[in-house]
């Protein structure tokens, strides 16, 4: 079982909607919720290049690609129901992320105002 | 004796009325909240809130406090929980459908007026995020409209 700590919240609606992360050993993960169960919120977490996340938060790189780009494809499923500072646990899962519904639909920029108009 | 406890009632009833009337809020709020930072709703402006009925429905004007009275927060504070996510920019609020867990909801424009409560930008990635702590006379429903 993975640990990892909440640094930083990146999107907020009615609670945290996305938010990056770090292990044990400094390593950058992104959470993204996907569905709420009573007290406890289920996220999809993957992990995350820092230059990824730089990019992302920038506006420069969509949730989904952002979430795509684990190395190894690796994906883990968190329900946090604890809060507070404690770590989020992580759950390995298997087979392809793109085989769930998990995922943003394409397109989901952090700061969409503050995005140059596309032509 | 008599005349010094009818100073004291008389003091006490000017400090009452020297009062200002205590805002009621939509829902219960903890101690200095709104924080000092958030700005009283005056003039009229155009926010954007998810909702998840059509017509909206009181429900989707309700906090995640109200809704889980029982959740844990991280890095939230009370008061942030028991106020509303609202934008105040249309395709920031629009953007957000794109997730999971917002799929399928509706976007309403609320017409926010005097007496409607207080307003914070928060947020550190999204400028257009603000959360809105209504009060309990202001009427939401009828100021609400779905637009797509």
């Amino acid at each position: 079982m993975k640990l990892i700590w909440l640094t930083e919240i990146l999107d907020y609606y009615d609670g945290i909607q996305i938010f990056a992360g770090q292990d044990a050993n400094g390593c950058s993960y992104v959470g993204s919720l996907i569905d709420r169960a009573g007290p406890a919120d289920r996220y999809l977490v993957t992990a995350a290049a820092p230059e990824h996340l730089r990019q992302f938060r920038e506006g420069r790189l969509d949730l989904r690609t952002l979430l795509l780009a684990a190395p190894g494809g690796q994906w883990y499923l968190s329900l946090d129901q604890e809060g507070g500072d404690t770590p989020l646990r992580l759950t390995p899962q298997s087979g392809p992320l793109t085989a769930t519904d998990y995922l943003p639909e394409p397109g989901l920029f952090l700061d969409a105002a503050a995005r140059p108009a596309r032509p | 004796m008599y005349n010094g406890m009818a100073a004291v009632v008389k003091g006490l009833l000017e400090m009452c009325y020297n009062c200002p009337v205590m805002p009621a809020y939509r829902e219960p709020l903890p101690e200095d909240c709104p924080p000092p930072e958030a700005e009283e709703i005056i003039r009229p402006r155009r926010v954007f809130r998810l909702v998840q009925s059509d017509p909206p429905i009181d429900r989707d004007f309700q906090s995640q406090r109200a809704l889980n009275p029982e959740r844990p927060y991280r890095r939230v504070t009370e008061c942030q929980a028991r106020g509303l996510s609202v934008f105040s920019d249309r395709r920031d609020a629009e953007a957000r459908l794109k997730r999971r867990n917002l799929r399928g909801m509706r976007l309403c424009q609320v017409f926010l007026s005097a007496g409607a409560g207080y307003i914070q930008q928060t947020g550190d990635h999204s400028p257009t995020h603000y959360t809105w702590w209504p009060r309990a006379e202001f009427n939401i429903l009828p100021n609400c409209q779905v637009v797509s």
